[in-house]
């Protein structure tokens, strides 16, 4: 799954510890998700585009298996 | 607070545990240096998860870091696939030296092995039943 989590942020000017904050996650699972390692849950994903103000799939593409 | 409060007192008991173990051990006619290690071993973890807790507590960014690392989703996720792995590992280990025990007859090494590699198999079979059913 690819996602636009990383341009997004920047372009709010919002730092990985800022981002990581809001979303009650630690740092490094938001590199993790920026890099496309991890795959957020069904809340994650939702507390991520509540807290950008978009769809959720704006943010995050499903790309098949 | 809760959870790092838990853990606090769980590690107090594994200190309270390791310092009975020691004492009991020292007091007796025959000493076992392994009892000895272990409850050693018990009592300096004990101490330092302690202490490292304390000092959490006392700062209030990283006592937030530690409350979102214990519930974040991806940490439990990594401790669920590292506690597969292990798992996995374990059993193939003891597997391999039960049957290298077997070759050198000595059989109830390679009987105790076997039998910890089933039971282990089996738990993870009731485990995996009960969890499928309450999820």
């Amino acid at each position: 799954m690819k996602n636009h989590l990383e341009k997004l942020r920047k372009e709010n000017g919002i730092s990985q510890e800022e981002l990581a904050e809001a979303l009650q996650v630690s740092r490094q699972t938001i590199i993790s998700l920026e890099k496309g390692r991890y795959n957020p849950s069904i809340i994650l994903a939702f507390r991520a585009a509540n807290f950008f103000k978009k769809a959720i799939e704006e943010i995050f593409v499903y790309e098949g298996e | 607070m809760k959870i790092l409060k838990t853990k606090i007192i769980w590690f107090s008991t594994f200190l309270f545990i390791g310092i009975v173990l020691f004492a009991v051990n020292l007091i007796s006619l025959e000493t076992n240096p392994y009892v000895t290690g272990f409850s050693a071993g018990m009592i300096a973890v004990s101490l330092i998860k302690i202490f490292q807790f304390i000092k959490i507590s006392k700062n209030q960014k990283s006592l937030k870091k530690f409350e979102i690392e214990q519930n974040e989703e991806r940490i439990m996720m990594l401790a669920e696939k590292s506690g597969r792995y292990t798992l996995l590992i374990t059993i193939i280990i003891e597997l391999a030296a039960a049957i290298i025990f077997m070759l050198l007859k000595k059989n109830n090494l390679a009987m105790t092995l076997a039998t910890v590699a089933g039971l282990q198999t089996f738990l993870n079979l009731i485990m995996y039943y009960w969890m499928s059913k309450k999820f």
